[in-house]
Parts: C-alpha cells; sequence; structure tokens
C-alpha cells in the first residue's frame, strides 16, 4: 500500500517535469542550433 | 548544418516511426524500417545526392564484409585502405587539396554521417573476418548502418549489441509506463540541454575565427572552459535524445558520456567523453597497433614504448576522423601525447610504489582533486584545436612563434 502511494507519487512528479520541460521547449521552438559533430 | 528536432515534421516522424515499429514484426518491421531509415537521411539531412551516395557507401561495405566472410585468404589489410581512400574522397580531406589537382576531387557532396557510418562499417567488416557475427542478413546490416537514430552523429554501437535487441534477445527498455515515461524525460532534458543550456555557453565560448595569442589569458580560460561546457551539452543533449527516442522504439544506443569534466586523469576522460567512440578505437587501433608493437623485434623488448606509440596512432587516427581540417590533426597529436604522459607516469607511479600503494594514492582526496582540475584544463587546452579554422590556428601558432 505505501509502496504504491510512493510509486503513484513518483509518477505524477514525473509528470509534472514532463509539463515543465515540455513548457521550456515550447519557448524554444523557434531556434536552431548547430550540433557540433555534424559540422566538419 | 543545422536541422532542428523541434521542426514539428521531424518530431512526427518520430513518433510515427515510434508507434509502426512498436506495433509491426518481422521482415515487415525491417522493411519499415528501411524505408524510415532512408527517408530521414534523404529528407532532413543530406538530400537525394547525399543520400544516394551513402547508401553506395554502405552496400560498397556490405560487398567487402561478404567478401570477407567468403574468401578466408582475403585479409583486412587488403580491403581497408580501399574503403579509406573512398571515405577520404568523399569527405574531401584538406590534405587532398594539397596532394592532388582540384578538378579531381570533389566539394559537392554532403556528407554527414558518414564518418559514424565508416566505423560501423569497419567494425562489422573486422568482426565479420574473425567469425564473431554469424550469419549476417543483408535488411539487417542496412538498417544497422543507416539506423537513423545514431546516423549523423553517433552513439557508435555495436552490430551485437543492435542485433540482440531488434531480434528481441535483449530488452531496449522495461515494459513499464515509468519506463517508458523516463525515456521521454530523457529526450526533454537532452533538448533543453542542446537547446538551452549548451547556447548560453556558447555565448561565451571559444569561436573558430579567434587568433588566441591575441587574448588574455584569462580570457582565454574562460572561453576554452565554456567551449569544453557547450561541447558536452550540445553532443550529450543530442545522445540524450537519440538514446531516449532509441529506447521507445526498441533499439537503444549506447550510453556516451558520463560527466567528463570531472575525469581524474586523461584516460579517464575518454572514457566518459564520447565513449563509444573511445570503445570503437582501443577495439580497431589500439588493440591491433599495441599488438604489433609487441610482436615487433625491436618494439617487445619495450612494453611501455610499444603502448605509447599505439596510443599515440589510435588518437592520431581519432583526430583525422574527427574532421577533415589540419586543427584536428592536431587535436588527436595533442590527445596522444597527453594519454602517453600519463601512461608512462602510471607505469613508473605503479612501478615504484608498487600496485597497492599506487591505488591507495589514487584513492587519495587531494590526489583526485589534483588529477581532476590538471585534466579539465588539459581536455581544455586540447579544444582549441578542434575549435579553430585552419588559417585562425596556423595564425595564432605563428604569432606564438614569431
Amino acid at each position: 500500500m505505501k509502496n504504491d502511494r510512493i510509486t503513484i507519487t513518483r509518477i505524477t512528479l514525473k509528470l509534472v517535469l514532463v509539463m515543465a520541460l515540455l513548457a521550456v521547449l515550447m519557448l524554444l521552438s523557434t531556434s536552431e542550433v548547430d550540433f557540433v559533430y555534424t559540422g566538419f | 548544418m543545422s536541422f532542428s528536432f523541434l521542426d514539428t515534421k521531424l518530431i512526427l516522424f518520430a513518433a510515427i516511426s515510434i508507434f509502426l515499429l512498436t506495433l509491426l514484426r518481422g521482415r515487415q518491421r525491417q522493411a519499415i524500417f528501411l524505408a524510415l531509415n532512408v527517408s530521414f537521411i534523404w529528407f532532413f539531412v543530406l538530400g537525394s545526392v547525399g543520400t544516394l551516395s551513402t547508401i553506395i557507401f554502405c552496400l560498397a561495405g556490405y560487398v567487402l564484409v561478404r567478401m570477407h566472410q567468403e574468401l578466408h585468404w582475403l585479409r583486412i589489410s587488403h580491403t581497408l585502405p580501399l574503403l579509406v581512400g573512398i571515405f577520404l574522397y568523399m569527405r574531401n580531406y584538406e590534405i587532398l587539396h594539397w596532394m592532388l589537382p582540384s578538378s579531381v576531387l570533389t566539394s559537392m557532396l554532403s556528407t554527414v554521417g558518414l564518418s559514424f557510418l565508416f566505423f560501423r562499417i569497419i567494425h562489422v567488416m573486422v568482426d565479420a573476418k574473425g567469425r564473431m557475427l554469424g550469419k549476417l542478413d543483408f535488411l539487417t546490416y542496412v538498417n544497422y548502418c543507416l539506423n537513423f537514430t545514431t546516423f549523423v552523429m553517433g552513439p557508435i554501437m555495436r552490430y551485437q549489441d543492435y542485433y540482440d535487441q531488434w531480434n528481441g534477445s535483449k530488452k531496449a527498455i522495461e515494459l513499464s509506463f515509468e519506463a517508458h515515461l523516463d525515456a521521454v524525460i530523457r529526450i526533454l532534458f537532452g533538448l533543453v540541454k542542446a537547446y538551452l543550456l549548451a547556447q548560453l555557453f556558447y555565448t561565451y565560448a571559444l569561436k573558430p575565427d579567434t587568433y588566441v595569442t591575441d587574448l588574455h589569458p584569462v580570457m582565454l580560460m574562460l572561453q576554452m572552459y565554456c567551449f569544453f561546457f557547450y561541447l558536452y551539452l550540445n553532443f550529450s543533449g543530442y545522445c540524450d535524445v537519440v538514446i531516449g527516442i532509441g529506447s521507445l522504439l526498441g533499439v537503444r544506443p549506447p550510453e556516451n558520456f558520463n560527466m567528463p569534466f570531472i575525469a581524474q586523469n586523461i584516460s579517464d576522460f575518454w572514457l566518459r567523453q564520447h565513449r563509444s567512440l573511445t570503445l570503437w578505437l582501443t577495439d580497431y587501433v589500439f588493440s591491433p597497433a599495441y599488438k604489433w608493437g609487441l610482436g615487433n623485434t625491436v618494439l617487445s623488448a619495450h612494453p611501455l614504448a610499444a603502448g605509447n606509440m599505439a596510443i599515440l596512432l589510435t588518437m592520431l587516427v581519432s583526430g583525422i576522423w574527427h574532421g577533415t581540417t589540419v586543427g584536428f590533426l592536431f587535436f588527436g597529436l595533442v590527445h596522444g601525447i597527453f594519454l602517453a604522459i600519463y601512461h608512462t607516469w602510471d607505469h613508473f607511479l605503479t612501478g615504484h610504489l608498487g600496485k597497492k600503494r599506487a591505488i591507495q594514492l589514487r584513492r587519495n582526496w587531494l590526489a583526485r582533486a589534483v588529477g581532476i582540475i590538471l585534466t579539465f584544463n588539459a581536455a581544455s587546452f586540447a579544444f582549441i584545436f578542434f575549435q579553430l579554422d585552419t588559417q585562425h590556428l596556423l595564425g595564432s601558432l605563428n604569432r606564438l612563434v614569431g
């Protein structure tokens, strides 16, 4: 029971993290990056 | 080349690929993966001519691999020069411009991913010759070579690892919701690293058109350090994205980075930075060269010298592989010298103190701290040769001497 609660909390936090990262990436969506190992 | 992982078309492509490869089985899955790989290379990376030349190079590799499986008298030394020659020509190496008339050289080919493909083909060729691959299936080979997750900049996956994951005898990822969620988080973190954090460091990083002799030493160090972190975040961010995508579609590429800025010595650095390349070079350049050295009548009496020669050769190959300009040759040479110094130091330390006390010394916190600082500075310094263009590198060296 306790283990289930811990798992659910962990997964919920990870989902919140996904949302936060997506929000950051939405702001960056127009930026372009040169990947170093393709450039020479 | 700049393609964007944040491009809607590419995101859609990755999602469709994951969906199809999870759904399909057998030859259908193999055929669809081939179509996806070729489409990716064609539409997102190389265009028609580049894709065609890459496929021809890949097929030439297959012919050589099959020849090594069938013809027992054929040696790697017979076929490797041919493959190396084609590779140098296609990549349009700067050194060829000094040796050949420009009319016979090609500068039109887009060759992104060719260096990685070249090393994958050599790996399959050598392992096929050593009877370490078993039966080689054509479609598996082509998909291994053109696998879109590792095509552009690695990591350099081994064929055996790819084969085991593709056939399901080794799991790419646990079959749980949380494991899939972790893969998604890894992709997103990778994007943040490459698109946000790396760019912050790039603002202050050393630029290719810099005469380093014109910079104040403190400014030079700051720019070197920023370039180190920029390169790490750019490349490891990319690797996080492709490892995450690979995990979701069933073939997870190997890990490539493990905090190289805390490496305690230069050998440790190369096991933390671009690790899949280091392991490849160890297996296919260092080991054969060292073995040859130990078998040589002169060098066999001096194993330390044989080791150092093999190290220098390995890092020269690494430098030349990294890029077509003379700066990369210096980059490899500098790292070869650093590694040879470390190897010699380690040899004498162990000889002088004995194995047990040498291990104790390496575990001492002060020795570790000094090792980290020295390694970080040495690696940052070597990146100067990696980053400067030929004109500014040679100009800086001229000004330093003159």
